[in-house]
């Protein structure tokens, strides 16, 4: 039980006061000689025992009616009796609800999702609380929809599961939007959530303004927070991580890298059996999961010769959530890894062409175009995997192009210009990418190495096998510097970044502050580094080439518009879909091909499955975010929305009790309900007529 | 001023009470044996004008009661009897337990008691009778024998006056005893607030019913120790000298009420099947309206021999 105000809960200690009038009472007794002791010792003799506890009843009905009266002023709130409204007529109810895969997880012994179990609490809990507007703002589309009733928003196909990450801040900042353009009167926000720390974005999430911006509000706003923070240990989850189609000669197959994680890793190993589904036939491979993980690497799958576009789906047994147990994937012949290369001097940038002409298998095809950078405007990448820029920053028309290639997911280098005069020219404007610019080259008395750089992830990070990458070897005798919004993934010894990533939307845009020549560094003489780091950047750049389309679902971005639309989704819809970097069709248009017929069409984009859009064939999972199952505490909830009116109501999936709300009024009915006892137990006895002759 | 004697007055005897008393006579219910001729029937045939019964003649008798009348009717010889009238001895019996120093009406039960034992002896007195007392606690306290001169009046008052209401009661024990010593066919008028195992007084009351005696009873009662109405918590010391007991009154009243309506019944039980003249009597009640219906009540019940 939480209480509005537990302050008030500091004059508990008035419920003593009955016991001490009580006390006070018994210690101003009289003294009387009496004559007639036969008949009190003969009246003490019988029951006793009832006349005693009689006394003590009164006592606690009395100690009882204040601890109700302090009780009802402090405005409890408990999931015990429903249908008690805490005030008058809301105006405007939002419920702002995570339909992310996390919370499609099922109680123990109900089978009832998190989600399933969110609404039913929530249509009890609102159904006895009127309100005047029902909006629902969901995480897969975070913009407010107005329902005419709270049943319709429960019942409405909005409020189902998807495969989408939720961005609660977004949502936050849509419903602050909301109540400042429409300013309600009074607004109950309902959260409905598991917590999940991806989703909350406790680091990197502008809660401050959020929240000094809900303060700011004229009107008052109350959060209800239902919160599901209970991960089950037994739930595992299906990911593939790479799958390619492998067209040679005698071979056909679909080369298939997946792994299974259970949520807690238990002592004891376990094998999961995980099938299969690739065009029309089933395979059930058994894999072990030790301390809770299992991969299966490089599993290949013969196909026909004939398919060289197609898709599949692996799965795993129903465990607690069945959201997080498939996974789709499709696979296309592997696209020409191709590679431009813009330069001041073919010369300066020759190891960077060797490296990429080697393909890093030999079923692959790689080639390379090397053009000068007044060739640019002439030249066209539409097809390139890598984009590599060495010299001064490009501006205009080339430079949206380059936008245009990052936003399709593709991969881009940068690299300074040689010439420290032009670089120092240059370094007066900026791009738009990430409103970078060089600033000047340094050349150190002597070289330098790179000291630190990110292992883990990125380009620089150690092979699959946790080998380190012999970056550290590089010696650097000439650098430049930038500004910009950047991530470092290796700094030198000097304190100067050698590779940094800019942080763009999408793709994959990297900086280098040396070239690859001997005046410069050794990174072509030890060239490993350069030929891993380039291979990856091909890699990735060539997963967004051809048919196949492997898309994890995101939420429909919101309008910046800020009025309230009857029909935001359709408007969001298509506004997502126009900045799709992967030059996919709407949404809408989007044909299942093996996924749940009962989503909406304009919500296709958001669950699991296998679509098609135009010619190309799209596999939707969950984000790998939602397979971490760290959650942020009700501490960090609460300092998240610090100065807010936030009651938390913690609950569990498949929870069959009702969630809090104010329950003042039981504790006003037992406080008048003990008074009458009172008084019933204080009656005068029943007396005797008095004796006469 | 309260008298019963030239310069002397009595706080306990109201003559004008006494006055009005005097037209009433203090009859027994049964034949008493007194040492001189009286009002009061006696068991003995005697010289009063009232006709007995015909006995047969024996020799010896005198030949003067011998019924001539009688003797020509039937031709047997019959002596005409009449009844004998004599005085009776009146024992006033006044508990001077602790219990009796009780009254919340201004006067204690032990005042009452002497009012009324002071104004049955002095009626007693003038109509010819021997007035006894004895003051009884655990034991006899105080005993003074039977007498009818007007001048053991001033004694009887005096040793009244002078007792005092302590100590615990031995009533029954006691009763015996003076059951024992008292001459029979005497009248017994007992005084007290009976606090004691209505059983244990079943005994006496047959004890000195078998001697012959007429025995009344005043069961003085003070109006408080019927209702209980007390509010406060209340420690309670036994006047008697046990121990005390804190009470809180509203808990407790109806089960005391309860107790005394018990205690009443068994009470009223004993004395009729005892033949007892019981008189239940609160002490706020005029003694006079008490004396009154005890003398008048007598009247009814005279003459059984």
């Amino acid at each position: 039980m939480s209480f509005i105000q537990p302050w008030l809960l500091l004059a508990l200690p008035l419920i003593l006061i009955p016991i001490v009038i009580h006390l006070v009472n018994q210690w101003r007794y009289q003294t009387k000689p009496w004559a007639a002791m036969m008949f009190l010792l003969a009246a003490q003799s019988m029951h006793r025992g009832f006349a005693r506890l009689r006394q003590w009843m009164i006592l606690a009905m009395r100690v009882l009616a204040v601890t109700g009266l302090i009780f009802a002023i402090s405005r409890p709130l408990t999931s015990g009796v429903m249908g008690l409204v805490a005030g008058g007529r809301i105006d405007t109810t939002i419920i702002m609800i995570d339909r992310s895969p996390s919370m499609l997880q099922q109680g123990t012994d109900t089978r009832e999702s998190k989600l399933l179990t969110g609404l039913r609490q929530l249509r009890e809990t609102l159904s006895n609380r009127p309100s005047s507007r029902w909006l629902l703002i969901d995480s897969a589309n975070p913009s407010p929809q107005e329902f005419s009733s709270l049943d319709a928003l429960i019942d409405s196909p909005l409020a189902e599961g998807t495969s989408t990450i939720a961005a609660w801040p977004v949502m936050f900042q849509s419903a602050l939007e909301y109540i400042q353009t429409n300013r309600p009167s009074q607004t109950d926000i309902w959260i409905c959530t598991d917590l999940r720390q991806g989703d909350w974005q406790v680091q990197n999430g502008p809660w401050p303004a959020i929240r000094e911006a809900f303060q700011k509000l004229p009107s008052p706003v109350r959060f209800f927070a239902i919160t599901y923070p209970a991960i089950s240990s037994t739930n595992r989850s299906l990911v593939v991580d790479h799958v390619s189609l492998d067209h040679s000669a005698d071979r056909h197959e679909v080369v298939l890298t997946l792994r299974v994680h259970r949520n807690t890793s238990a002592n004891t190993n376990e094998t999961v059996p995980i099938q299969l589904t690739l065009g029309g036939g089933r395979t059930e491979i058994p894999i072990e999961l030790i301390s809770g993980v299992g991969e299966l690497k490089d599993y290949r799958i013969p196909i026909d010769a004939s398919v060289t576009l197609g898709w599949g789906k692996a799965s795993i047994p129903d465990d607690d959530n069945p959201a997080d147990n498939e996974h789709y994937f499709v696979f296309d012949a592997a696209p020409d890894r191709k590679t431009v290369i813009f330069c001041e001097q073919p010369e300066l940038i020759l190891p960077l062409q060797i490296a990429s002409e080697i393909p890093n298998n030999s079923k692959n095809s790689s080639s390379v175009q090397v053009l000068t950078l007044d060739m640019a405007a002439q030249a066209d990448f539409e097809d390139a995997s890598l984009v590599i820029w060495q010299g001064p920053l490009p501006q205009g028309e080339f430079a949206d192009r380059l936008q245009n290639h990052l936003d399709r997911g593709r991969s881009v280098w940068f690299l300074p210009s040689a010439v420290m005069d032009e670089v120092d020219t240059v370094s007066s404007t900026s791009t738009s990418i990430a409103n970078f610019r060089w600033t000047a080259w340094h050349q150190p008395t002597s070289p330098v190495h790179p000291t630190t750089w990110r292992s883990d992830d990125g380009l620089l990070a150690s092979t699959q096998s946790g080998m380190a990458l012999p970056v550290g070897e590089i010696s650097v005798t000439r650098y430049a510097t930038f500004e910009g919004d950047v991530t470092p993934l290796a700094s030198l010894e000097s304190g100067s970044v050698l590779l940094a990533k800019l942080n763009t939307p999408r793709g994959n845009a990297y900086v280098w502050t040396t070239l690859p020549i001997e005046s410069h560094s050794t990174m072509a003489a030890n060239g490993i580094s350069l030929y891993v780091a380039i291979q990856r950047s091909i890699e990735h750049g060539s997963r967004m080439l051809g048919n196949a389309v492997n898309y994890d679902a995101v939420p429909i971005i919101p309008s910046t518009n800020n009025s309230h639309s009857t029909e935001p989704s359709t408007q969001l819809s298509s506004q997502a879909v126009s900045t799709n970097p992967l030059n996919l069709t709407p949404m809408d248009t989007w044909q299942p091909v093996a996924t749940d017929e009962r989503f909406l069409s304009s919500e296709r984009g958001l669950h699991s499955g296998i679509y098609e859009s135009g010619s190309k064939l799209v596999a939707v999972n969950r984000p790998r975010a939602e397979d971490l199952v760290e959650t942020i505490t009700g501490d960090q909830l609460s300092k998240l929305l610090k100065g807010l009116d936030v009651v938390r109501i913690e609950d569990s999936a498949g929870s069959s009790k009702k969630i809090q709300q104010e329950v003042w009024r039981i504790f006003l009915i037992l406080m008048i309900v003990a008074l009458l006892m009172e008084a019933i137990f204080s009656l005068p006895r029943k007396q005797l007529a008095p004796q006469s002759n | 001023m309260k008298t019963d004697g030239p310069g002397k007055s009595r706080s306990f005897l109201d003559t004008s009470v006494v006055a009005k008393l005097a037209a009433i006579p203090l009859m027994a219910r049964r034949s008493m044996l007194g040492g001189v001729s009286g009002r009061h029937a006696s068991p003995h045939r005697g010289s009063s004008v009232e006709f007995a019964e015909y006995r047969k003649y024996v020799p010896g008798d005198d030949l003067r009661r011998l019924d001539w009348r009688a003797f020509g009717r039937s031709d047997r010889y019959y002596v005409k009897e009449f009844e004998a009238d004599t005085n009776l001895r009146l024992i006033l019996v006044i508990d001077t337990s602790g219990s009796m120093e009780y009254g919340s009406t201004g006067k204690t039960k032990l005042e009452y008691a002497r009012s009324l034992a002071a104004t049955l002896g002095y009626l007693a007195i003038a109509q010819g009778d021997a007035v006894g007392m004895a003051c009884v606690a655990d034991k006899i306290i105080r005993e003074i024998p039977a007498r009818r001169n007007p001048a053991h009046l001033s004694n009887l008052f005096d040793q009244m006056e002078a007792v005092q209401a302590k100590g615990p009661t031995r009533l029954p024990e006691v009763l015996h005893e003076l059951a024992e010593t008292v001459r029979q066919r005497s009248m017994i008028l007992i005084f007290s607030d009976l606090f004691l195992d209505p059983s244990s007084l079943r005994n006496c009351f047959e004890h000195l019913r078998f001697r012959k005696h007429d025995v009344g009873i005043f069961h003085l009662l003070d109006p408080e120790e019927l209702k209980f109405a007390f509010q406060r918590p209340t420690r309670f010391i036994d006047m008697e000298g046990g121990t005390s007991i804190f009470v809180e009154p509203t808990e407790i009243v109806d089960r005391y009420q309860q107790a005394v309506s018990d205690y009443l019944a068994q009470l009223q039980k004993i004395v009729l099947e005892t033949s007892t003249d019981y008189h239940r009597i609160s002490i706020d009640q005029a003694y006079e309206t008490v004396l009154t219906r005890f003398l008048t009540g007598r009247l009814h019940g005279r003459s059984r021999r």
